[in-house]
């Protein structure tokens, strides 16, 4: 298994949207919060990106600047190179998918999603193919002519879609689109939304909480936290390369050991010693100095003789969650560790608690982070 | 032998059920009565003497209570016009912002004619309009019109701020993305959506313009009387089932209209 | 970057503009048509009383106050109390007051058991206490003037049946006002105390069950104080207007059981002392700020004791 390379954006890249030291406050004096702290980052056209990131983090901020909701403190929104700073929210060439899907209630379904084009003027007639096309893409034709509070969550959900993309917007900004619906039409959706930003080309900016959302569906994800950007990449790059703690642990699961880099090992890779034992780890560090290991829980493989460079430890509980089984360990040092194996009934067995293994990490699996962002 | 075990009722008290019952049927029962006697053969106001429709025949060829009638209604209906339209431009203004200077001043000044008795609003209007009467030489509706309008505009205010209240804000946010610039926001989001707040509060003011008396009374000019006004001079006269039905005739209205409030805001 | 600071600082200045605006028909005629005209009633407390009726403006004079507490004995021109207006001062203040209690008492119970209905009655029983409330005050009045006339039914049936021989005096009394006056507001105290009994968790009723309270303790150690809020709201909701009642007393008390609101428009009309009919007026308007004084601090203080 090896680590993806960072993509570098190919020579015909063209940006659709890009933030310059973007700055959002609110209050001032000693009660100013900072909701976005120098902000920059840069969209693709045709991307699925995503802002990932825990509640208050600022990504609900950055999607409503971009919109033109609310004013910036400082700093610059581009749009194709054009700073669209000036521009209200209804001279943005920018739609917006809300949280609660704002449907006007007193409009049918078809006429919601006329709306945008009814405002812009477009002829009677474009309109009306323009809807109808909509109605098909989202798979919505039979009920065309319903009230929108006559039609399911999931439903309503592709209507908002629909509203959003029908008057051929350069940008859709999608404000945690998928959070009202249940688990199973949520992943419907996800697939869904991915054939429409395929099918329609246009840049997707995806708000989410959900790091399994966005892993699934985003091209490249930025994670943020207290107004900042902390990591921007490919699902692979956050996933297998997280560049700090925060990342880490808010991607998927983690196990994070306190170490110490011994030697250096070859080009990105080091000595170090973590809970009694010197493992190969890679990434970015100094001789001698203390540093952090991350290793996923399922990149370790669990033997039940001595090994070199395996971690001692001891089984402390086992649970059997269907496709995998968790095993809760404590490392030599006391510190928890989890890992989960892939279950087949052939190599089921179950280890009691007290039992001692030893934890054979998976090549170039163990990853130092940096220094930690508070 | 064995009773059957009666479920303990939690939010039964004792005597409470006798209570709403007898007051509600209190409440309704004195005008029942006096509905009741406008339909009596004799000019009794205590003595069933028969049904007839005698009185209403005689209220309706009654000039002075057909035009205290219409006045009624022609006063109701510009001074709920007015009311609804400045309630709704206020209400727009006032509701969903932040805290803002003048927002409390702003809000008492609406509300300021609840709370005056309005006798007193009553004289006050007197004194000043009368002073404008004799500097103007001018004695129309429009003293009343004004009057009306503006003790109407915080019942007004008051359906139409809750709708307000009530509407996502989103949906105006959502408009203008969709490249509604404010003014067809207002057009084709907010104003469809307060539609039943604005008809709610329409049918209020004139609701109270209709049941006006105090005020009306003392404002009045000659010629302007209007049913209530017309009723409170019958009282010191020998009153006959002419008033009950005249009276009848007010009922109906308002009755209807705020059963008609009472749906819209349930259909919500 | 100032330019984002300028266009913030526009944005927010055409919105205030755009605020003032939306508002102004609608304060403009309120000012217009009552703040105004209540201004010119307090230059008129403290003017000089004009010979026919009306003030001599310019003439400072605080004989309209003094007047309503006391008077000049015509005879020796010594100053006596001004029983008369003291006497209806105390009446109005009386009779508020009690309207207030007698409307809870009726009130609390009927709230209370429309808002233990099902949620479907429940409208309905709302319905039919909301219909009298907009239905017109003078035609309330009068029906209860019809019911209580020497001619009405009541006089009539309990002649019918021998109780009596000729018809009680029951209009024109302190009784009939107070009457009128429960009658007529009795819908204002049934509607903020459902709306606050609408929202009680009846979990804490099981609660107080669970932890052996009887019925009446339940009540009052529960139901009550969680609906305090409506309690209060709607004893200020029925003792302003009570306190300051015009149509019900010239109606029902007829000449001599006379309310302020009555007082107050003799003043301006046969009494010809406008000076002393402004004082009154201030001071009606004052027992109601009063009330709205004690109405608002009671509200916040409760928001305090549940702020956290």
């Amino acid at each position: 298994m090896s680590i993806a390379t960072h993509v570098a954006p190919a020579a015909d890249r063209k940006s659709a949207i890009q933030t310059i030291g973007l700055q959002k406050s609110y209050g001032s004096g000693a009660a100013t919060f900072l909701a976005l702290d120098d902000v920059s980052i840069d969209i693709a056209e045709n991307e699925f990106f995503t802002l990932l990131g825990p509640s208050g983090c600022g990504k609900t901020t950055l999607l409503r600047l971009i919109a033109g909701f609310n004013f910036p403190t400082d700093g610059q929104i581009l749009l194709h190179g054009k700073d669209i700073a000036p521009l209200p929210p209804f001279k943005r060439p920018i739609n917006t998918v809300f949280q609660n899907y704002a449907l006007f209630a007193h409009m049918s379904v078809a006429e919601n999603i006329g709306f945008g084009m009814k405002m812009l003027g477009w002829p009677k007639e474009k309109i009306t193919a323009r809807v109808a096309e909509m109605l098909r893409l989202v798979r919505m034709e039979a009920l065309a002519e319903r009230r929108t509070s006559a039609i399911s969550g999931g439903q309503q959900q592709r209507v908002a879609l629909a509203r959003a993309l029908a008057p051929q917007p350069q940008v859709l900004l999608l404000d945690e689109p998928l959070s009202a619906l249940d688990y199973k039409l949520r992943k419907e959706m996800q697939v869904e939304l991915k054939r429409l930003q395929t099918e329609t080309g246009i840049t997707f900016v995806f708000v989410t909480h959900d790091q399994e959302e966005a892993l699934a569906m985003s091209d490249r994800i930025a994670v943020m936290s207290k107004g900042k950007v902390l990591q921007v990449g490919n699902p692979r790059e956050i996933y297998n390369a997280p560049v700090d703690r925060f990342v880490a642990d808010f991607i998927g699961e983690s196990n994070i050991l306190e170490g110490r880099v011994l030697d250096d090992a070859g080009p990105g890779a080091f000595q170090v010693y973590v809970a009694g034992t010197t493992i190969t780890a890679y990434g970015h560090a100094t001789r001698g100095s203390a540093i952090q290991v991350l290793i996923r829980p399922e990149h370790v493989d669990v033997l039940d003789i001595a090994t070199p460079n395996a971690l001692p430890a001891e089984v402390e509980n086992e649970v059997f969650v269907g496709s995998d089984t968790r095993l809760g360990l404590k490392l030599e040092n006391g510190a928890r560790f989890t890992v989960r194996l892939s279950n087949s009934p052939e190599l089921d067995r179950q280890r009691t608690a007290g039992g001692r293994v030893w934890l054979r990490i998976h090549d170039r699996c163990a990853r130092l982070l940096g220094a930690e962002h508070v | 032998m064995a009773t059957k075990a009666k479920a303990f009722d939690l939010k039964a008290q004792p005597g409470f059920s006798a209570i709403a019952r007898i007051a509600v049927v209190s409440l309704y029962l004195p005008i029942i009565i006096l509905v009741v006697f406008s339909f009596n053969a004799t000019s009794s106001l205590g003595v069933w003497g028969g049904f007839s429709f005698g009185w209403f025949v005689m209220a309706w060829h009654n000039d002075l209570i057909i035009n205290a009638a219409l006045f009624s209604l022609f006063l109701a209906t510009v001074a709920g016009v007015f009311a609804t339209i400045m309630a709704t431009m206020a209400a727009i203004a006032m509701t969903r912002s932040d805290a803002y200077r003048g927002q409390t001043i702003s809000y008492a000044l609406i509300n300021q004619p609840l709370i005056v008795p309005e006798i007193v609003t009553a004289i006050s209007l007197l004194i000043v309009f009368a002073a404008v009467k004799s500097a103007t030489g001018y004695s129309g509706t429009g003293y009343l019109v004004i009057a009306h309008t503006a003790f109407c505009i915080p019942f007004a205010y008051l359906p139409i701020r809750a709708r307000l209240e009530g509407m996502d804000l989103n949906l105006e946010t959502a408009a203008a993305d969709l490249y509604a610039d404010p003014w067809k926001t207002f057009v084709h989001v907010t104003l469809p959506r307060l539609g039943p707040g604005i008809v709610a509060g329409f049918m209020l003011a004139f609701v109270v313009s209709l049941d006006d008396v105090v005020i009306t009374d003392l404002v009045k000019s000659g010629g302007q009387e209007t049913l209530p006004t017309f009723m409170l001079g019958q009282i010191r006269r020998d009153m006959t089932p002419e008033v009950n039905a005249a009276a009848t005739m007010l009922l109906i209205p308002s009755i209807l209209l705020v059963t008609a409030v009472h749906l819209i805001n349930r259909k919500k | 970057m100032s330019s984002l600071t300028q266009q913030a600082a526009a944005h927010q200045a055409a919105t205030v503009r755009r605020r003032w605006l939306l508002k102004a028909p609608a304060l403009l005629t309120i000012i217009l048509a009552s703040v105004g005209p209540l201004s010119v009633m307090l230059v008129y407390s403290i003017m000089a009383k004009g010979s026919f009726g009306g003030v001599n403006l310019g003439q400072l004079s605080f004989d309209g106050w003094m007047n309503v507490f006391v008077e000049r004995d015509p005879f020796d021109d010594t100053l006596v109390l001004a029983d008369a207006n003291l006497l209806i001062l105390w009446r109005s203040i009386r009779l508020a007051l009690i309207t207030t209690i007698a409307t809870l008492l009726v009130g609390f119970p009927t709230a209370y058991y429309i808002a233990t209905r099902p949620e479907h009655i429940r409208s309905q029983w709302m319905l039919l206490i909301t219909i009298p409330f907009w239905t017109n005050l003078l035609i309330r009045t009068f029906a209860i003037m019809g019911l209580l006339s020497n001619q009405g039914p009541i006089n009539n049936f309990l002649i019918w049946i021998g109780v009596i021989d000729t018809p009680i005096q029951m209009l024109f009394t302190d009784g009939a006002v107070l009457l009128g006056l429960v009658y007529v507001y009795l819908p204002l105290m049934v509607l903020p105390i459902y709306s606050s009994l609408e929202r009680m968790d009846f979990n804490l009723v099981e609660a107080g069950y669970d932890l052996y309270a009887t019925r009446l303790k339940v009540l009052w150690h529960i139901v009550i104080p969680s609906c305090k809020p409506g309690i209060i709201a709607g004893s200020i909701l029925v003792f302003i207007p009570a306190i300051g009642a015009y149509v019900t007393p010239r109606v029902l008390g007829g000449g001599k059981n006379m309310m302020m609101g009555n007082l107050i428009e003799l003043q301006f009309g046969q009494g010809r002392n406008w000076p002393l009919g402004a004082a009154l007026s201030i001071c009606l308007l004052l027992i109601v700020t009063a009330a709205l004084i004690f109405y608002i601090r009671a509200s916040s203080a409760k928001d305090i004791s549940h702020g956290h």
